[in-house]
């Protein structure tokens, strides 16, 4: 049976797109280069502050250029073993008619701030 | 036999599942450069991976086909800009080469359509799962 996911944040960040269950994000902020975590948010990223927005949880924090709240099911797709780890990916999920790497804010956080 | 580039390819016709226009593609996070990105398919995902850009050949500038290649590890697309069709080689080819992905095709075979490497899908899968 397929599994499914309900409460997906979605992000854009430069030339990707993730998708990022909402259970583990701990908050979203817009993100001012005056917020305690701004630091941490773009160390990963090289966002603008004035139009970016912040997940967080606990010591990991992403600035993204934008985001959507999705909170209808969605099914959830098996990493193929071709694509290997890549960014702590744990599957890929459809949403809006278009398929999403599916990570974790810590997963994302390390993916982004190595690929700077 | 298909085409990825100005090199034609064959691929045993056991493996070769069909071949698919190529939807927008998913790109892979931190995926391997031949990676170009995934796509959903009869209900999984499939990996779609540029043989140009993996033999180390010029990638050529868009493809919008790709022939799937079922395997029992899984499946992956391999981009095509032409698909040539089926065409008949001799079962004893040598290989390219001892490593890498020279390592994966042998031949080259003659055909009416020109020369032809065969891809061993054995020996693709191993390489892109240590690559990946």
């Amino acid at each position: 049976m397929q599994r499914t996911l309900e409460g997906l944040v979605l992000c854009w960040v430069g030339p990707h797109r993730f998708a990022v269950h909402a259970n583990g994000v701990g908050s979203i902020a817009d993100v001012g280069a005056e917020a305690p975590w701004a630091g941490r948010a773009f160390e990963a990223t090289e966002a603008r502050p004035a139009l970016s927005r912040g997940l967080l949880l606990g010591d990991a924090a992403v600035a993204v250029d934008r985001l959507d709240i999705f909170t209808q099911p969605c099914p959830v797709y098996a990493t193929p073993e071709l694509c290997g780890p890549g960014a702590g990916l744990e599957g890929f999920v459809l949403a809006q008619g278009e398929l999403w790497p599916l990570v974790s804010v810590p997963g994302l956080f390390r993916y982004l701030s190595e690929a700077r | 036999m298909f085409s990825c580039g100005a090199s034609h390819y064959g691929l045993p016709s056991e493996t070769a599942a069909e071949v698919v226009n190529l939807p927008q593609l998913t790109r892979v996070p931190g995926g391997p450069a031949h990676l170009v990105g995934v796509f959903a398919h009869r209900g999984e995902v499939i990996p779609v991976v540029d043989l140009a850009r993996l033999i180390g050949h010029e990638a050529p500038e868009s493809f919008k086909r790709a022939v799937l290649v079922r395997h029992p590890r899984g499946a992956v697309a391999l981009t095509s800009t032409r698909v040539l069709g089926v065409v008949f080689v001799p079962s004893a080819l040598q290989r390219l080469g001892d490593s890498g992905i020279q390592a994966c095709l042998r031949g080259p075979a003659r055909t009416d359509s020109g020369e032809v490497v065969v891809i061993d899908v054995d020996a693709l899968f191993e390489l892109l799962s240590k690559a990946a």
